[in-house]
């Protein structure tokens, strides 16, 4: 494998990391929030008080 | 549409051609009608489960679960007053959708974890694992697809596969029943911690279930053996003895575990002795729905140092 290519794979996969990291958690609260009926209300999917 | 009708399916097989051994094989072993045989990493969840490795802890936790509807769930958790390790506030999501599962948890550390399963039939399941962390070197990516069969279970997995500096490690496991109450696995573990280095280690397991116990055998070709036996008592009181050997590069160890779990009406205790002189116990206490008081109590009598006795309130 070229050098240019292992260091584009490799930026990508960093890049992908920082997605899933900051994403992966809002990305499943969407999910169940479109899927859901009736929808939830914001402050009750984030607020351990409410 | 009348071509259909016409249609005549010409059967084609000879006596002679693989797909009719391979279809006779199938049909004898459909007639033997043995069960599945459970994964291949279940084989020591009844005694684990009689054990309290994940009951251990220490300090104040609380559990808070919300189920916001039947898509979605989320969780709440803090621990604090340990002397182990920091106080901690974690959140979890969790998407259950027909076909798939999602879930996901993050603490104040910026430690991900998360897994996603994808069921794409009752026995066909691609399962990813991900731990992000913020500190470099402790991420990990575990990619699996497991198919249970009727009386087998393949399971493939790898961890932090990387085809750019050609490392990883590499899981395959078969787990077939021989009869009504045995089944025998392999797996082997393929390693390339460093594109130099290559590694191969197999084990070998055997399963017996009985009625009310079950009997596990693991060897793996490094020089580690594992015993266990689990047996039900009744209802409410379950038993699982453990027995680790070593034998690899100059250590001969070993360790035999005896634990117990008995269910009363508002109670969960556990006890468990090791011969390295470990005594551990805990008690869970449930004094209103979802709430509920645990003692857990751990002394290692070889190393007189570690006393611990913590009392603890869950909220669940």
């Amino acid at each position: 494998m070229r050098e240019e290519t292992k260091e584009k794979i490799l930026k990508a996969t960093e890049i992908a990391k920082t997605i899933i990291h900051w994403g992966f958690i809002p990305f499943i609260l969407y999910l169940g929030f479109s899927r859901s009926n009736p929808k939830p209300s914001l402050i009750r999917m984030i607020s351990p008080l409410a | 549409m009348a071509g259909l009708g016409e249609k005549v399916s010409t059967p084609m097989i000879t006596p002679w051609s693989l797909s009719s051994i391979f279809n006779g094989i199938s049909e004898y072993r459909k007639k033997l009608n043995l069960p599945n045989p459970g994964t291949f990493e279940g084989l020591h969840k009844e005694v684990k489960a009689t054990f309290l490795t994940n009951h251990l802890f220490d300090g104040g936790r609380a559990d808070l679960t919300k189920v916001l509807s039947q898509h979605l769930q989320v969780t709440h958790s803090f621990s604090m007053g340990s002397t182990i390790s920091p106080p901690m506030y974690n959140f979890g999501a969790a998407f259950i959708g027909t076909n798939s599962f999602l879930h996901g948890t993050i603490d104040t550390e910026g430690n991900l974890t998360a897994r996603m399963n994808y069921a794409w039939n009752a026995n066909n399941v691609t399962k990813l694992q991900a731990h992000i962390s913020p500190s470099p070197g402790h991420s990990m990516l575990q990619l699996e697809q497991d198919y249970q069969g009727s009386d087998y279970s393949i399971n493939c997995k790898t961890i932090n596969p990387s085809p750019v500096e050609n490392t990883g490690i590499f899981i395959l496991s078969y787990f077939q029943s021989v009869t009504q109450k045995i089944a025998l696995g392999v797996e082997n573990v393929y390693q390339k911690p460093t594109p130099d280095i290559e590694e191969t280690t197999r084990s070998l397991v055997a399963k017996y279930t009985g009625t009310d116990c079950i009997a596990t055998l693991q060897w793996q070709e490094i020089g580690a053996l594992q015993a266990s036996y689990y047996q039900k008592i009744s209802e409410k009181v379950d038993f699982g003895t453990e027995l680790q050997i070593l034998v690899a590069s100059g250590r001969r160890e070993a360790v035999c575990t005896v634990g117990g779990k008995f269910d009363f009406r508002a109670a969960t205790f556990r006890g468990q002795i090791d011969t390295t002189g470990r005594i551990s116990a805990v008690i869970e206490q449930k004094i209103a729905p979802g709430f509920s008081f645990v003692i857990t109590g751990d002394i290692e009598h070889m190393k007189v140092s570690v006393y611990l006795i913590f009392p603890s309130i869950m909220v669940i």
